[in-house]
């Protein structure tokens, strides 16, 4: 293999983990804090680009906007679920077989919010041509200005989080919560607050990234299920509800992938990746960087 | 929280026995009926005799109600002639056996198999490529379908041996989503994505011949499984899905049942996607997904868990309803959406929590009435 | 007496509209019109049934004394599912005579559906080998089936090396090397189609370097497209049916620095397709064409106005044309025979659609839409019939470089590479 294309491999590998990154963090967040195995998180990546679609064509307004505005409406959609969903299973089954029942319930929310886009909005590809336009050269590679640039959202919106969590005080009582919930209710914190939160920002997450990339992947009402897949890859490989270890995990899956593709053929890079996934779940059941596994998760 | 989870279950469960024990001293009208019809030439009525079928019934693991819905659906094409409505329950039965299969892992070791379609896949293609590479009757190759999805199932066993709950569950998923990107790219052997066309399992285009080939199917998986859950190994399985450690404290192997349970489950998936590529008459990659798992574990879910029955009866009246709301179109999968989420948030128990709930009022009151008398 | 009047006048208007439901019922010919109406393929759907839909609009829903009674037989792009909708189909409403479809899984499937209820279903857009083959194993009894929209892929693949051999010869292009790389949306209809034009390519004398397929849906694809580059080909060919992925393997394509001429078979299909690729598409060569002709524009306006969906020709023109071509086929069985049914309607297809005396020269997309014995099931393809003109996008704007019949302008090379 020429060194340049290593190069140009390098690259794009870490541009595609970008967005896994940003995709699993949310997915990781509202699994540690909620307990729920979202399987529906790839529907606010949908909802992420659709906003995004409609902030430009009807807002004419600057591109950066654009993506702000996705979030704001992936936190608020997801804000609205959290309590029209999950609230009531909260507070009927009292914590009893919560990992299965809310599972499905995002399976069903997934269902619902795919087919209701199909349903009110059609299926066809809303796209637009480009953000920002032009492309840069980095080595010798020529790549879009869109997805570094959308790469650079990603990552400044991993940062700005990350002091979200660590720095102020809600983001420390959402910790808390995570490490437990019990604990953090005896100090005084309001636990179903921190949980419409928690998912509102994991929704919003998911949603930036389809936002972003909605110059690359137009919106159309299945586009999910791809990157849904993908952060959970990621999530399990670092361990559950490990939210710096999705950092790591979603650059490994990007070059993962993406030599195996660049290797073997696109086919096989799920092969590849999910065989490694596999191996080391064998051989250390809690992932790569998992640590204390939750009693809940395990039933 | 945990000594929640554990008595609950329990109690249903003792409840159901309860519920079957009165059902065979108090006769009902059908109980009267299947019991003549079965043991041929009996005085029905006859406390002691009825007692005894039951018995033996129950030793196959049928209760009266089971039979009689059981031969009321083996004798249902004899009274219709309606190809829509016989490939409705053709199809009914297929998803129904697999939410059955399925169940009889997240209902009782409480592990979510999230790759059993691809497992199915497994043994649908199996079946198809040993027919038509090395021309194999379709028989034997649903046969071979069945080991070789046992084999995997031998294989998730495995795997998963040192994982529980979520992380069991997306192990299954990871390998069932590595199974379905072998079989698109292995094209030489399986044809990806151009599908691979499978031989008929009959010659005739009739349909009646492919119902009573999943009529025996299902009626014999159910016997199996419902048999397997009722004595000392479903207790082992219950006992390792409320709680490993503790099951493995007193004495429970573990690792062995948690095997065994996946080995059988996968190979009836295995052997009802042999019947369903030769009813097909087409593969793709497609059957493997997931979004078919999604399908078999809505079915056992809205079924109810822990029951076997829930799944095989909630496929009979999801699929039908969801059928006749075609005109909705997409419309029509909000509904299954937001049904789903109903079940889950008020109902978790499904259709069989419902049904022994029923079963409980009707004891309660004969019982009432026994006593006035 | 009063109330016996009025029992009777009852009893009689209840006769009387019971009798005339059921003479009208009587005159209904009722068609389903099969597509992926929900599903990962809906938007296929959605302009089938639009143009479905005005083909039957224009001749107001009747065919002589016959109502149409137009159903949507949902596939749901699932094999199992679409059988299951179609016996619904036939059992519920009565469906008489089907009519189109997608995948071609769907079209095995559902040959044996139309076979067992002796539907005849006239123009499924299943294309692939699979069709051809479950139908040569059984003509007879797969003769409901009667007769396909696309011909088999390598059918059409041909052309396109056609033209780029005709360039090469007038001296337009010295390619650097005779190398050609293969690649695709991994469907049936992405391996049908790469093999098809790889085998095409061979035949002229060209090498076959690399068969490169993706996930269908796949939109990053810089690492398939890095290692087309370094395999140094001097063409690359292939097709995909999902415009996200296709128009992101050609703006990465630029942006990876490949140097090859694109042949991107049915990049056109979907209307906002230049919307998404931009200038990047310069110099692409596709085979489908923008409408044809002033009249076939038009009717994609209106598509537009009326549904909300640009219309692209090869799903909704390609359904318009079928649709009416079907019209046809049942208007002349009407004419024949004073009825219409299915026997009526198989019979008219085996005998005269067959046999080339029935076709169809009114529609959008092409000039003659026939089949013959030789080709059964596959329509005829060539000059005057079935084809697609190869063009070469400039600014969204297709023009026709081949055949030479139709050309608008030369194929042209772009500087990169010309040697």
């Amino acid at each position: 293999m020429p060194i340049e294309a290593l190069f140009d491999l390098l690259i794009i590998g870490l541009v595609r983990g970008g967005m896994y990154v940003l995709m699993a963090m949310g997915l990781t967040l509202i699994l540690g804090v909620i307990n729920v195995p979202n399987f529906a998180h790839g529907e606010f990546y949908m909802l992420g680009a659709y906003f995004a679609y409609f902030a430009s064509v009807f807002l004419r307004i600057p591109s950066i906007l654009v993506i702000a505005v996705a979030a704001l409406g992936g936190f608020i959609s997801g804000m609205i679920i959290e309590k029209a969903v999950f609230y009531p299973l909260r507070r009927r089954s009292e914590g009893k077989n919560w990992l299965l029942n809310s599972f499905l319930l995002t399976v069903g929310l997934s269902i619902t919010l795919q087919n209701l886009a199909l349903w009110l909005i059609g299926s066809d590809y809303r796209g637009i041509t480009s953000y920002w336009g032009g492309s840069l050269s980095i080595g010798g590679l020529m790549i879009s200005q869109d997805r570094v640039i959308g790469f650079i959202i990603a990552m400044v919106s991993v940062l700005i989080f990350w002091l979200f969590l660590t720095r102020t005080k809600t983001g420390n009582s959402i910790r808390a919560v995570s490490e437990n919930a019990r604990g953090a209710k005896l100090v005084g914190i309001d636990l179903n607050r921190i949980y419409t939160l928690t998912f509102g920002l994991g929704a919003m997450m998911a949603s930036i990234a389809g936002a972003t990339l909605l110059s690359i992947n137009p919106a159309y009402p299945t586009m999910g299920l791809r990157p849904l897949f993908r952060s959970w890859f990621v999530v399990i490989l670092v361990g559950l509800g490990n939210v710096g270890g999705t950092i790591i995990g979603g650059f490994i899956v990007g070059l993962l992938e993406t030599a195996s593709y660049y290797g073997l053929g696109s086919g096989w890079q799920d092969v590849v990746s999910l065989t490694v996934i596999i191996f080391i779940l064998i051989f250390k059941p809690s992932g790569l960087f998992g640590k204390a596994v939750k009693g809940i998760w395990e039933q | 929280m945990n000594n929640n989870t554990t008595n609950n279950p329990k109690e249903k469960r003792d409840n159901e026995n309860r519920v079957r024990e009165s059902g065979s001293a108090n006769k009902t009208v059908a109980n009267d009926t299947v019991s003549t019809g079965k043991a041929g030439g009996t005085i029905a009525g006859s406390a002691g005799k009825t007692g005894g079928i039951n018995e033996l019934l129950g030793k196959i693991g049928l209760g009266p109600l089971s039979l009689l819905a059981f031969v009321l659906l083996g004798l249902a094409p004899l009274f219709i002639d309606d190809r829509f409505i016989i490939h409705l329950m053709i199809s009914g039965m297929i998803f129904g056996t697999l939410a059955m299969g399925f169940d009889f892992t997240v209902g009782y070791i409480n592990i979510v198999n999230f790759g059993y379609a691809a497992i199915m896949g497994v043994g649908a293609y199996s079946s198809a490529l040993t027919v038509s590479r090395l021309g194999m009757s379709p028989w034997l190759g649903m046969a071979i379908g069945g080991v070789m999805a046992a084999i995997m199932g031998f294989l998730i066993g495995v795997v998963t041996l040192r994982l529980r709950g979520l992380f069991a569950a997306v192990m299954a998923w990871f390998v069932g989503l590595t199974l379905l990107a072998m079989t698109a790219n292995l094209v030489d052997l399986t044809r990806g994505w151009l599908g691979l066309r499978v031989r008929p399992l009959f010659a005739t285009p009739d349909r009646i011949p492919y119902f009573y080939t999943i009529f025996v199917i299902t009626v014999v998986s159910y016997i199996i499984l419902y048999r397997l859950t009722q004595g000392k190994m479903g207790m082992a399985f219950k006992a390792i899905g409320q709680n490993q450690e503790a099951a493995h404290s007193v004495g429970v192997n573990s690792t062995k049942y948690k095997i065994i349970n996946f080995t059988i489950s996968c190979a009836l998936a295995g052997v009802v996607g042999g019947f369903y590529g030769h009813f097909v008459g087409i593969l793709t990659p497609d059957v493997m997904h997931t979004r078919e798992t999604v399908e078999v574990l809505a079915l056992a879910y809205i079924g109810g868990r822990g029951s076997i029955w829930g799944g095989l009866l909630a496929a009979f009246i999801i699929i039908p309803i969801f059928e006749y709301l075609r005109p909705l179109m997409a419309m029509r999968f909000v509904i299954y959406g937001l049904l789903l989420m109903l079940v889950m948030i008020l109902y978790p128990g499904g259709l069989s929590q419902f049904f022994a709930f029923i079963k409980a009022q009707i004891f309660n009151r004969s019982s009432k009435v026994e006593e006035r008398a | 007496m009063s109330w016996k009047k009025s029992t009777f006048i009852v009893a009689l208007s209840f006769v009387l509209v019971l009798g005339l439901t059921v003479s009208a019922a009587a005159d209904v010919l009722t068609v389903g019109a099969v597509g992926p109406y929900t599903g990962p393929a809906a938007r296929t759907g959605q302009e089938f049934q639009g143009a479905v839909e005005m083909a039957f609009e224009e001749i107001d829903f009747q065919i002589g004394d016959y109502e149409i009674n137009l159903i949507w037989v949902d596939s749901e792009s699932d094999p199992e599912r679409a059988v299951r909708a179609y016996e619904d189909a036939v059992m519920r409403d009565g469906m008489d005579v089907g009519i189109l479809n997608w995948h071609s899984s769907v079209a095995v499937a559902l040959m044996d559906a139309a076979a067992r209820n002796q539907i005849p279903h006239f123009f499924g857009f299943g294309a692939t080998e699979v069709v051809i083959e479950t139908f040569e194993e059984d003509p007879e009894y797969y003769s409901y089936w009667m007769g396909k929209t696309w011909p088999i892929p390598e059918k059409l693949s041909g052309a396109y090396v056609e033209a780029i051999q005709g360039a090469i010869e007038e001296g337009l292009w010295e390619p650097r090397n005779k190398r050609v790389g293969i690649y695709g949306e991994d469907t049936d209809w992405g391996r049908s189609f790469g093999a098809g034009i790889a085998g095409d390519f061979e035949e002229a004398g060209w090498e076959v370097v690399t068969h490169e397929y993706y996930e269908m849906g796949e939109t990053d694809l810089y690492p398939l497209l890095a290692s087309l580059r370094d395999a140094d080909v001097s063409v690359v060919a292939g097709t995909d049916t999902s415009p996200p992925s296709f128009s992101a393997f050609v703006t990465q394509a630029r942006e990876v620095g490949l140097e090859s001429l694109i042949i991107a078979d049915g990049l056109g299909w979907v209307g906002e397709w230049y919307e998404m690729t931009g200038e990047a598409s310069n110099y692409v060569l596709d085979q489908i064409p923008e409408w044809p002709s002033e009249e076939a524009r038009e009717w994609a306006a209106d598509f537009e106005d009326k549904y909300g969906i640009t219309p692209s020709t090869s799903a909704a023109g390609q359904a318009y044309d079928q649709a009416r071509f079907f019209i046809h086929i049942a208007e002349t069985a009407y004419d024949l025979h004073g009825e219409l049914n299915s026997e009526v309607l198989h019979s008219v297809g085996q005998n005269l659609l067959w046999e080339g005396e029935l076709y169809f020269d009114d529609g959008l997309i092409h000039e003659r839409y026939m089949y013959t014995p030789e080709t059964i099931p596959d329509p005829v393809v060539g000059e005057g019939y079935f084809i697609f003109p190869v063009l070469q996008y400039f600014d969204g704007v297709g023009q026709i470089v081949w055949p030479d019949s139709m050309k608008q302008a030369e194929l042209e090379i772009p500087d990169y590479l010309q040697e």
